[in-house]
C-alpha cells in the first residue's frame, strides 16, 4: 500500500511536470556556490516553455547516462522553433563544449531533461551516501526490514 | 418438660458445660449446613503469583506521571529517546524550511537598472570557441548601475547576475548571448556601479548577423538562488538598445 502510493505519487509528478526525472540530486560542484553536492532540484519540462539565456537546465549528453546541471549562456532560435543552445557551469572557466559529444557544438531541446525551478538544500545527501557506499544501503534496508518484522502492535 | 430426652449433642453440650465442638473428635453433624465464610476473605480471589504484580488500579495514574511532555509516548530506553528526538528535529526543520519558502515565494524581485554602452566594435573572424566558421565577433564596452539591496532577504542565498544581448538576424529569429556575469552573495556589496566594463565572454554570432544590425538590446537579469524554494529568473527594468556598425574593424584594437 505504501509502496504503491509512493510509486503513484512519483509517476504523477512525472506527468505533471513533463520531465522524465522531476527531482534530481546535484552530483558535482560545477554550479557552486549556488548548488552544492547533495542539494535537491525540482525540474519542469513543459513543451511550450522556450529555452532562454540564464536558465538552469539539466541535460544529458548523447551516449552518456549522467545528467548535468548547468546554465544556458547562448541561445539561437530559428523561426520554425528550432533551438540550439550552449551551456556553462557557474564554477567552470570554460563552456561545456568539452563535455558534449565529439564534434557537437550545441545542445538541442531533445537533450534537456528539465529546467530547474525549485531548490532544497542538503536533502539529497542521503542518495549520494547510498550510491557511494552500497553497504550502507543494504544495512539500512536490513534495519528497516527487521524493525517492521519485530515491532510489537501496541 | 425441660428435659426432652436425647437431642443434638451440641445442645447437650451447651447445657452441660464442655463445648464438644472444640474437641478433636468433633465432626459437624450430618446434614448441618456449613456456615458462610466471613465477607473479608472473599476480596482476594487472585492466584498466589498475582500478589507480586502491581495493582491494576494504580497503573494509569503512574503512567500519566511518568510520560514526558514530548510528542511520543514511551521514553524508557536511549534508543526510543534518540528516535523521538530525531523525528522531532526533522519535523521542526522541515517546517522552518517550508516557512522560509512560503514567506518569500510571491515577492517582487525586480529593481530598476541603468545600462549605458560606450563603445561598440565589430570583427569577423573564425569562431575559435566552437564551430570553425567565419562569424561576426562583437566587442561592447558598457556601464551598469543598479541597487539590488531590496532583493536580499532571509531566503536569498545569492544572486547570479548576467548581462545578455538579445537580437534577431536573418539566420535566426531570436539570439541571446550572455556577455558578462557576476555572482553576488548575501553580504557582498549590493550596489553595482561598474564603468567601462569589457565583456567577459566572446560575443560570437551564429553567422554574420551582427553587421549592420540596428537593434541589439542589452538587459541585466538575475537568477535568485534561495535557501530553499523557487529559483526565479528576473529581468531588471531598464535596458539599452545599440546598433552595430556596418563595417568590420580590421585594426588590432580593443
Amino acid at each position: 500500500m505504501i509502496v504503491s502510493s509512493a510509486l503513484m505519487i512519483w509517476k504523477g509528478l512525472i506527468v505533471v511536470t513533463g520531465s522524465e526525472s522531476p527531482i534530481v540530486v546535484v552530483l558535482s560542484g560545477s554550479m557552486e556556490p549556488a548548488f552544492h553536492r547533495g542539494d535537491l532540484l525540482f525540474l519542469t519540462n513543459f513543451h511550450d516553455d522556450p529555452i532562454r539565456a540564464g536558465e538552469i537546465v539539466v541535460f544529458k549528453v548523447e551516449g552518456r547516462d549522467i545528467p548535468i546541471v548547468h546554465r544556458v549562456i547562448k541561445v539561437h532560435e530559428k523561426g520554425n522553433g528550432n533551438i540550439k543552445f550552449l551551456t556553462k557551469g557557474d564554477n567552470n572557466e570554460v563552456d561545456d563544449r568539452g563535455l558534449y559529444k565529439e564534434g557537437q557544438n550545441w545542445l538541442e531541446k531533445k537533450d534537456v531533461v528539465g529546467r530547474a525551478r525549485g531548490f532544497l538544500p542538503y536533502v539529497g545527501m542521503v542518495t549520494i551516501i547510498m550510491n557511494d557506499y552500497p553497504k550502507f544501503k543494504y544495512a539500512l534496508l536490513a534495519v528497516m526490514g527487521a524493525y517492521v518484522l519485530l515491532k510489537r502492535e501496541s | 418438660m425441660s428435659r426432652s430426652g436425647a437431642g443434638p449433642a451440641h445442645l447437650l453440650a451447651e447445657r452441660g458445660g464442655v463445648d464438644e465442638r472444640a474437641s478433636p473428635s468433633w465432626s459437624p453433624p450430618r446434614g448441618a449446613r456449613p456456615r458462610p465464610l466471613p465477607a473479608v476473605a472473599r476480596a482476594a480471589p487472585l492466584p498466589a503469583a498475582a500478589r507480586f504484580l502491581p495493582r491494576p488500579r494504580a497503573r494509569p495514574a503512574r503512567a500519566a506521571a511518568a510520560a514526558p511532555a514530548g510528542p511520543s509516548g514511551e521514553m524508557n530506553t536511549v534508543l526510543s529517546r534518540a528516535n523521538s528526538l530525531f523525528a522531532f528535529s526533522l519535523s521542526v526543520m522541515a517546517a522552518l524550511t517550508f516557512g522560509c519558502f512560503i514567506t518569500t515565494a510571491f515577492k517582487e524581485r525586480s529593481v530598476p537598472v541603468r545600462i549605458a554602452v560606450s563603445r561598440v566594435t565589430l570583427k569577423n573572424v573564425e569562431d575559435f570557441t566552437g564551430p570553425r566558421e567565419r562569424s561576426d565577433l562583437g566587442f561592447v564596452t558598457f556601464d551598469i548601475t543598479a541597487d539590488l539591496q531590496s532583493i536580499f532577504d532571509w531566503n536569498v542565498k545569492q544572486l547570479f547576475l548576467y548581462l545578455s544581448a538579445e537580437y534577431s538576424t536573418k539566420n535566426n529569429a531570436l539570439n541571446q548571448v550572455v556577455l558578462w556575469d557576476k555572482i553576488m552573495l548575501r553580504g557582498d556589496n549590493p550596489r553595482l556601479s561598474l564603468k567601462d566594463m569589457k565583456s567577459k565572454y566572446f560575443f560570437f554570432d551564429d553567422g554574420n548577423g551582427l553587421k549592420g544590425n540596428r537593434n541589439i538590446t542589452l538587459t541585466l537579469s538575475w537568477n535568485v538562488v534561495p535557501n530553499a524554494g523557487i529559483l526565479p529568473l528576473v529581468t531588471g527594468s531598464g535596458h539599452v538598445s545599440v546598433p552595430f556598425p556596418d563595417t568590420y574593424e580590421t585594426t588590432k584594437s580593443y
